[in-house]
């Protein structure tokens, strides 16, 4: 960065563009900042935008339009901006489309113009302008059309590399960014007049306040206009307001903070921009932060956006808002040119040539579009001595990469050609509107005004000052401070503490007299409406709309999505307004009938990382680790993700060269010795109460009411529609108290059943239940060695034999000379197994004790895969079987659903379609050539059928290599299956195109006995 | 002389600082949920000597045990370890109420240090003001994606999240993610 840095400086000095600055209330001159653009260097100092001192440097060309690649200046001085895009950085962090107007100058700062080859002077794509009369709205969709194949390989990629604005990054973003939640009375939105005065009436209530400005600096129109408030410049009675706010612990102030959204219940979304402003976030520090703000009530103070006039040739370079003009003398010290031209329809738009006088740029003619000059017009006329044109309009212009000149026709038709560098353009101003339309609201049309204004406000909603159609500082001022005061009220501050400061005073005249013009073509000037941008962002001109309007596209909806006008980084701020009364006109329809398009979300561009905030990479969702995760760390285990869950899959070792590898040789380990498995993600319930048998009797298909204390049994759930939900076994610890567990992906699931169950359905029923699944760390043992390696572990007074402890037996033990501990007979591999339990904390050592006192017998430890291949050679359903498709005859269960006893999914159960014996049911699959795999998915055929769905007659659900049987195994559901064991049937894999051979046999594949896991 | 088994932590480091602020994983405390019977409540505040808190808020008895309401018809007990809570709580209400070893299910993460509420309120879509949430007051809430109990223990500049302890680390990266994004500057502390 010092490089850099060091680099910037001495170009700079080097450099013979001199910047001469004006002073100006944002900007501080005693401090110098090097960036650069496009290759230049230029200097600029701390509060500018790249906008505001591009301009102090002379650059006027600064981008090229999307679609004719004309030359683009610096429309606006805000976030409205259409064609001040430029790349910000570079590498990844690289920003393309960052609007320059509201891009905080910073030392070393690089940009780059975008959209143009080879060069932004001479862009060979420029040729496009000249084509214009054939790009029209629509050329592609009716250009286009054959060949068909060409549009995906040919035209698309041409048009996107002809198009198009600028390039991403190509690495992830480094930089991260967070969220943040906050909760207040009373959301300001934004510093104006309007603002700062509602914020400071309903803070005086009481109310607990948030004032967020999306600029830097606080203050909004007070600070782009020479205005006088209480004898002091406006922006100063703004610093003064904003210090007693900052006083007041009722409130917090949010700078760089962009309310994007109105959502339900007083919601709104606010991207903060933290470090933007920096070459890069300092340490730890986030690049953005993302609020949601709650507030009980809301107040849109946002202002107004200027409109332009459509005029011929109205988007070159020079050719600016009037407002933003105003904005860079007085804010930032900059003169955007020397020879003026001001074209208004209004009053306020008049400011422009005082400010510009002052200034020192000389006025070269004032167009007033307006029949008769106003009172207005008149003083500001006889004060500067400028030529008016009144009841005029400007005809054309000239000036290819900046204008150069004005073709003024008067109120009598003739033309007055102007030489000037700069065209101040006011057609009126827009309420900043978005927010208050975000829940449906629709604007209504404001005739006075010539724009459209908020509907009435809402119970939680406010508006004030230009937003609300209120055209001067005095009105702002008053407005604000009673809408403040009403919104407190409102939340249940009735009065001010303290008296309500005051309302200042302004100390000028203002008037607005608004006259609409919306665009100045007749009919001489209507041939180049081509070269008339409503849009200048999507190169949107009037010629397009009239276009779209005799295609038929007469919706404002329509018009948009035809033309694009209105989309992108803008949103057409500058051009909604426009275009629809250019529609109306076109449709002879007044401007209320025409309506307006629906304002979505968010109102300015939102960067996706801001909105996944911290939330990103492995960390986009949380993770789970069940007690032995570090050992398993330790031990070089290869994780899987089940749900949350971070469980261990294998774990390899060096001198294995494959996964398969390891896992046959852990599954050899817990058929031939001993292995062991961390199960704690198993979810666990504690259930205790006088009726908790009689509940597990209704949630799962089999008895419970006979269990005995001390042992286990095998549950299935099911649903309400009769399918299988879950299955797991409960043990009976107690009298009254039970432990059930479920399969690790319904732990949730079925806890919620349960509680749904409870709650609703038998609420008399007196039992509890809470989740023990974090309680206890569980540890499956499983191996014909398991009881001896146990037998080092569980304290000698509990026998472990047998006869003692069978199968399916459960008992709270101690362990290690004390230590509390549960025990089943349990086993999902089929070996003699068993489940030991301790709590949590102590799983990371009882994982390093088994390893130790189990080195004797051979022991390993076994992953997820191991443990997913020896059920299924014991043909357990798991997951891939308990799909919610199948029911427990399909599983091979029918006959445990109970007869006699009620429990939910019974009566569905028994439909017709339920229990018909063609359904594909459970059977064992093997392969005629064992090393055939068998691919889990695949469909089961008749042999020598065609693979077609009318000889579909079952899937393949889970299949794996079994090392045991030295052959690919599955499980899968045929019709009929249990019927046709024995038979030899194909399998067809649609992906691989193959049809394997398999001989239908029993799910169980290794000891259907049962001989071992009665051992 | 048998092995004895050691306790592993659910987070590591147990005690880490950012921003000023600390972040610690606090001992362990023997915790028991209280379930009541159907119809018993009554009598269960007898048998404990409290009036279990009916909000979502903590209540101290004189032996010290802490009782703080958890969900819906549940409480959770927590007293130092080794002071036999569970043995206690088996002798005056074990048949008033289900009684489970919550101990290690759950472990508590505090966050402490001037600005504590703000960097809590990143990850906590709760209002945190003292007004609403003070000292005492829990609430069942969400840390990012992860359910917590959140108690605030000292307005402004303590709060406890008690999580399950397979979350635990998981939020404790969340928590920490959020300490070194620092402190807004629109805070007020």
């Amino acid at each position: 960065m010092h490089g850099i840095l060091n680099a910037f400086s001495s170009a700079s000095q080097s450099s013979e563009r001199k910047t001469s600055r004006l002073s100006g209330n944002g900007i501080d001159t005693t401090k110098t900042l090097c960036f650069s653009f496009d290759g230049h260097n230029y200097t600029g100092h701390p509060g500018d935008t790249l906008a505001s001192a591009l301009l102090a440097n002379g650059v006027r060309l600064v981008g090229r339009s999307f679609k004719y690649h004309r030359p683009r200046g610096i429309l606006s001085a805000g976030p409205e901006e259409p064609n001040a895009l430029v790349e910000l950085r570079g590498g990844a962090r690289r920003e393309p489309n960052s609007r320059a107007t509201v891009t905080e100058l910073y030392d070393g700062l690089i940009s780059t113009s975008q959209n143009r080859w080879p060069n932004l002077a001479f862009d060979a794509l420029g040729i496009n302008g000249m084509m214009s009369p054939v790009f029209t709205a629509g050329f592609y969709y009716k250009t286009f059309m054959w060949p068909a194949s060409f549009w995906e390989k040919f035209y698309e990629p041409v048009i996107r590399r002809a198009a198009g604005l600028g390039r991403a990054a190509d690495e992830a973003d480094p930089d991260h960014y967070e969220k943040n939640n906050a909760f207040c009375d009373v959301l300001v939105i934004g510093s104006g007049p309007a603002g700062l005065s509602s914020a400071l009436a309903a803070a005086e209530s009481g109310a607990r306040v948030i004032l967020c400005e999306q600029d830097s600096l606080l203050g909004g129109r007070l600070r782009a206009e020479n205005i006088q408030i209480d004898n002091h410049p406006g922006w100063q009675w703004a610093e003064d307001i904003v210090s007693h706010l900052r006083n007041m612990s009722n409130v917090r102030i949010m700078t760089r903070s962009c309310v994007f959204g109105r959502y339900d219940g007083g919601t709104y979304g606010v991207v903060e921009r933290v470090s933007d402003h920096l070459a890069e976030p300092l340490p730890g520090q986030p690049r953005q932060r993302l609020w949601r703000i709650i507030a009980k009530q809301g107040i849109v103070a946002t202002g107004g956006i200027e409109r332009p006039i459509v005029f011929p040739n109205n988007d070159r370079p020079g050719i600016m808002l009037a407002g933003a003009v105003r904005t860079y003398i007085n804010r930032f010290g900059v003169t955007p040119g020397q020879q003026a031209v001001v074209y208004v329809n209004n009053d306020d738009g008049l400011r422009t040539v005082s400010d510009l006088l002052a200034a020192g740029a000389r006025i070269a003619a004032v167009v007033d579009s307006r029949a008769q000059p106003s009172s207005q017009a008149k003083t500001i006329i006889q004060q500067t001595g400028a030529p008016l044109f009144f009841g005029a309009r400007i005809a054309d212009t000239s000036g290819y990469r900046g204008v150069k000149m004005a073709i003024i026709r008067d109120n009598k038709g003739k033309n007055h050609r102007i030489a000037c560098d700069l065209i101040a353009v006011s057609g009126g101003w827009n309420p900043d509107i978005a927010l208050t339309t975000h829940d449906g609201g629709r604007p209504v049309y404001n005739e006075t005004l010539a724009t459209f204004v908020p509907a009435l406000d809402s119970e939680d909603l406010h508006v004030a000052g230009v937003a609300a159609g209120t055209m001067t500082t005095a009105e702002a001022l008053r407005e604000g401070a009673q809408v403040g005061q009403r919104a407190a009220a409102q939340c249940g501050f009735r009065e001010p503490s303290t008296p309500p400061v005051a309302t200042p005073a302004v100390d000028q005249d203002e008037t607005y007299g608004v006259v609409a013009q919306w665009h100045a073509l007749d009919k001489e000037s209507s041939q180049r409406a081509g070269k008339a941008f409503i849009d200048f962002q999507n190169d949107v001109t009037a010629k397009d709309t009239k276009l779209a309007a005799r295609e038929g596209f007469i919706s404002v909806e329509h018009l948009k999505r035809y033309t694009t006008l209105g989309m992108a980084t803008d949103q057409g701020k500058t051009a909604n307004v426009n275009a629809l009364a250019l529609l109306a006109e076109v449709t002879q329809q007044s401007i209320p009938q025409t309506g307006t398009t629906r304002v979505r979300p968010p109102t300015q561009p939102v960067a996706l990382g801001a909105l996944g905030g911290p939330h990103r990479g492995k960390h986009f969702k949380p993770y789970r680790l069940p007690p032995t995760h570090q050992w398993a760390v330790e031990q070089g285990a290869v994780f899987t993700a089940n749900g949350l869950w971070l469980r261990a899959q294998w774990y390899p070792r060096s001198n294995e060269t494959s996964w398969e590898e390891t896992v046959n040789r852990e599954v050899k380990t817990v058929r031939n010795a001993v292995g062991f498995c961390d199960v704690t993600t198993l979810g666990k319930i504690d259930i205790q109460g006088p009726d908790a048998a009689t509940f597990l009797e209704r949630v799962y298909v089999n008895a419970w009411q006979k269990l005995p204390i001390g042992r286990a049994r095998y549950g299935l759930m099911l649903r309400e529609d009769g399918f299988a939900f879950d299955d797991g076994t409960t043990a009976r610890l107690g009298e009254n108290h039970y432990v059930m567990t479920t399969t690790t992906a319904n732990a949730g699931p079925v806890m919620q059943h349960l509680e749904f169950c409870h709650q609703w359905l038998w609420p008399e029923m007196n039992v509890q239940f809470i989740s023990v699944t974090d309680e206890w760390a569980q540890i499956a043992v499983a191996g014909p060695k398991a009881r001896d390696v146990l037998r080092q572990i569980v304290d000698p007074a509990f026998d472990l034999s047998n006869e003692a402890f069978g199968y399916m037996a459960a008992a709270s033990v101690t362990i290690c000379g004390g230590q509390t501990a549960r025990l089943f007979r349990l086993s999902f591999s089929g070996e003699l197994a068993y489940e030991l339990a301790v709590p949590a904390r102590y799983g990371d050592a009882l994982a390093k004790l088994l390893m130790r006192v189990g080195q004797s017998y051979g022991i390993a430890p076994y992953g997820t895969e191991a443990l997913g291949v020896m059920r299924i050679e014991k043909g357990h359903p798991a997951g891939p079987e308990l799909n919610g498709q199948t029911t427990a005859h399909d599983l091979g269960m029918g006959r445990i659903l109970s007869k006699k006893k009620d429990f939910i999914g019974k009566t569905m159960a028994a439909r017709p379609a339920l229990t018909d014996p063609s359904r594909p049911t459970l059977v064992g699959l093997r392969p005629l050539s064992p090393t055939l795999p068998l691919v889990s998915g695949s469909h089961l055929l008749p042999k020598g059928k065609p693979a077609t769905a009318c000889f579909d007659q079952g899937w393949i659900s889970s299949s794996a290599w079994s090392p045991t049987l030295k052959s690919w195994i599955a499980l899968g559901f045929l019709a009929h299956g249990p019927e046709r064991h024995g038979e030899i049937i194909a399998v067809h894999n649609p992906l691989a195109g193959t049809i394997t051979e398999a001989e239908i046999v029993s799910p169980v594949f290794v000891d259907p006995e049962g001989t071992r896991l009665h051992a | 002389m048998p092995e004895t088994l050691a306790a592993h932590p659910a987070v590591t480091p147990p005690l880490i600082t950012a921003s000023g602020l600390s972040l610690t994983l606090t001992p362990t405390r023997e915790t028991i949920s209280i379930g009541p019977f159907a119809g018993c409540l009554a009598s269960l505040n007898t048998a404990l000597g409290i009036t279990l808190p009916e909000t979502f808020a903590t209540t101290i008895a004189a032996d010290g045990v802490v009782y703080s309401r958890a969900a819906h018809d549940q409480w959770f007990a927590t007293a130092p370890e080794g002071t036999g809570l569970m043995s206690r709580l088996e002798a005056s209400c074990m048949k008033l109420a289900a009684l489970t070893n919550q101990t290690d299910s759950r472990v508590t993460l505090s966050l402490k240090g001037i600005g504590a509420r703000a960097i809590t309120s990143k990850i906590v879509p709760i209002d945190l003001h003292p007004d609403f949430f003070g000292p005492g007051h829990t609430a069942l809430t969400l840390a990012g994606h992860i359910p917590i109990i959140l108690t605030c223990s000292n307005a402004d500049t303590a709060y406890d999240f008690t999580v399950f302890r397979s979350f635990a680390q998981s939020l404790h990266h969340d928590i920490l993610v959020a300490m070194n994004g620092g402190i807004p500057n629109s805070e007020r502390v």
